[in-house]
């Protein structure tokens, strides 16, 4: 295997994306069945290929079902490809098991759309934000209990006392995604991916996550990967912009390139089709 | 067009207050709203969740939940008070004069039932229409917003999410209403089905002299389909004015931080800031604004006393102590250190 960890400099790739393909066989419904035939496969992504270089980020923009999410959970091997390879630090995910498959799932960590769903309300902030050490067994309890305050502190949730022994009913949106945040970065990843990461959030408050997320990233030289079908915020997120239509990449590049002059008639489209802000 | 005669306007809110009863107290989610709607025109009504702008489109069509209750002022509509209307007659009016376009989702329409089926159920039922009419004017529906009339005899699972909602469009046309209430129409659309719907609704707005009242927390809907805006904030009306007003010269702090706070692909900024700390408690809310604890200007009148909403120019409308040092203002609250000064969310 190649070299990888602390030797990495930031001219290493971080994941290598091969030719990777998710087709889904559905079920026959009854009518079919009795019609008789194979019904048609699905294929929600159908041979994506990219690179990414540590602290790089890359947004894919695209509406649902362009399979945007479904490349997402295959390059944190949440799902299984039907073809192609993902090769993440060196390694391909296809062979990861045992150990090697707990520390990927350490260096790459996913933040949620909905941080309402995304904590157990009956566990304390400190309980949630602690979970990933004491899974992955690190730490003796007084460095564990220093890490999740300083996870908390780096996303600015301070005085950190104030916020350890709440649940999540007393946080707003905007606090429980930075705590969402603190979890997904407890584990000192290489790899974050975020999946609308504000979405659900009230729009007065949506600037300060995202400036928290760049700032760490930043800080912790994190590669990492934006969903949104929003392009506005893949243009203030990201170096990178993939655009997705029916499984496949078919626009990817430097964002302000592909935001100002596009070449896909789709990436025309869904440009054209983000509301501006001018009246008209 | 149904008569709706003189320059008058169509819908007087006027101190509208609509309050919910919870296991904590009383939330007053909407605590003095008046604005006025004149015929054709169509009014973006928005604000962050918990602000009152849903509660306010239900208190007017009266589909509120059963928790919640008009507690105060009145909802004139073509001379009469819905606020105090019996039910049997706001029954009445539901369809025929006022309709509501809820948020796009399958809930809206019965799905084991035809859309021509449904929208005859509301031509027949509702409207008196006789069955041979009301083909026809479904038809018509359909095509006003841009759908195919075959696909009338079409089941709501075989549409997608943007014909679904164009089909729910159709139908509060139905009975002619003279004011559509739309509910987050277009949020839970992908992009470019919702610049569709939008540009639905636009033409529908050059062809029918329907008034509308869009709710949304997307200012850049607002933008694009109305011709005036009231910012709602924690129960109250902050803003008021037309697009063009309030786009191009905002008062209120809350406006102006909410511009600061939107990305804008147009004119890309360099960093968004947002509006740090979260609304007040409604159960109990403060004295003086209710925007002065997120507020970085806030001086010691602000938390005492209530501003007034106070017309600073022709239309436009601000509650805000500050208005006379507007360009103050405007200049610091594009700076990211002036709202550094509160709690982050």
């Amino acid at each position: 295997m190649a070299a990888r960890g602390a030797s990495l400099n930031s001219a290493d790739i971080v994941l290598s994306v091969r030719d990777l393909k998710k087709h889904f066989q559905p079920r026959r419904g009854f009518m079919a069945a009795l019609r008789g035939g194979e019904a048609p496969v699905i294929k929600a992504v159908d041979g994506v290929s990219f690179e990414l270089k540590r602290g790089q980020s890359l947004g894919i923009a695209g509406e649902s079902g362009s399979g945007k999410t479904t490349t997402a959970r295959m390059l944190l091997k949440l799902v299984e490809p039907t073809g192609g390879e993902v090769v993440f630090d060196g390694d391909s995910l296809r062979d990861l098991d045992g150990p090697d498959l707990k520390a990927f799932r350490r260096k790459a960590q996913l933040m949620f759309q909905n941080p309402y769903e995304a904590l157990n309300p009956r566990f304390t902030i400190f309980r949630s934000v602690v979970e990933p050490l004491l899974i992955h067994a690190i730490g003796s309890p007084q460095e564990r209990r220093q890490r999740v305050v300083d996870a908390l502190r780096q996303v600015h949730l301070e005085p950190v006392e104030h916020y350890l022994d709440k649940h999540p009913h007393h946080l707003s949106g905007g606090q429980l995604q930075r705590v969402v945040l603190a979890r997904a970065l407890i584990l000192n990843p290489i790899f974050l991916v975020a999946d609308e990461p504000v979405s659900m959030l009230d729009v007065s408050i949506r600037a300060g996550i995202l400036n928290t997320i760049k700032e760490m990233s930043q800080r912790l030289k994190l590669t990492t990967l934006y969903i949104s079908h929003d392009l506005s915020l893949i243009q203030y997120m990201c170096d990178m912009t993939a655009v997705m239509y029916q499984g496949r990449i078919v626009e990817l590049g430097p964002t302000a390139q592909v935001i100002s002059d596009p070449q896909h008639e789709y990436t025309r489209a869904l440009i054209a089709a983000v509301p501006m802000l001018e009246p008209r | 067009m149904m008569a709706t005669t003189g320059r008058g306007p169509l819908l007087e809110v006027v101190d509208l207050k609509t309050y919910y009863r919870t296991r904590r107290g009383v939330a007053r989610a909407v605590d003095g709203v008046s604005f006025t709607l004149a015929q054709g025109q169509h009014l973006g009504l928005i604000g962050e969740s918990g602000s009152g702008k849903t509660t306010t489109g239900r208190a007017i069509i009266r589909v509120l939940p059963r928790n919640a209750e008009i507690v105060g002022g009145q909802i004139l509509f073509k001379g009469r008070d819905l606020a105090r209307l019996p039910e049997r007659d706001m029954r009445d009016l539901r369809w025929r004069e006022i309709a509501m376009v809820p948020q796009a989702s399958m809930g809206s329409l019965d799905p084991v039932y035809r859309l021509g089926d449904q929208m005859l159920e509301v031509l027949v039922n509702r409207g008196g229409y006789e069955r041979s009419a009301a083909r026809d004017r479904s038809k018509e529906l359909f095509g006003l917003v841009g759908l195919d009339a075959a696909r009338l005899d079409n089941y709501p699972h075989e549409f997608s999410g943007g014909m679904r909602q164009r089909a729910v469009i159709a139908m509060a046309l139905a009975l002619d209403p003279a004011l559509i209430i739309a509910d987050e129409p277009v949020t839970a659309l992908d992009v470019i089905v919702q610049a569709q719907v939008l540009e639905t609704l636009r033409k529908l707005q050059e062809r029918l002299s329907v008034s509308v009242i869009m709710i949304t927390h997307d200012i850049s809907v607002v933008a694009q389909t109305c011709d005036s805006v009231a910012v709602m904030y924690a129960g109250k009306i902050v803003e008021q004015g037309s697009v063009r007003h309030i786009f191009s010269a905002p008062y209120h702090p809350y406006t102006l931080g909410l511009e600061n706070a939107y990305p804008n692909l147009a004119k890309p900024k360099d960093t968004l800031i947002s509006i740090e700390g979260f609304p007040p408690d409604l159960v109990d809310p403060p004295e003086g604004c209710r925007f002065a604890a997120r507020c970085p200007f806030a001086m010691e009148v602000c938390l005492r006393e209530e501003p007034p909403l106070v017309e600073v120019a022709s239309g436009h409308f601000v509650a805000c102590h500050q208005t006379d040092k507007v360009d103050y203002l405007r200049i610091k609250s594009r700076e990211a250190e002036t709202w550094q000064r509160v709690a982050p969310v």
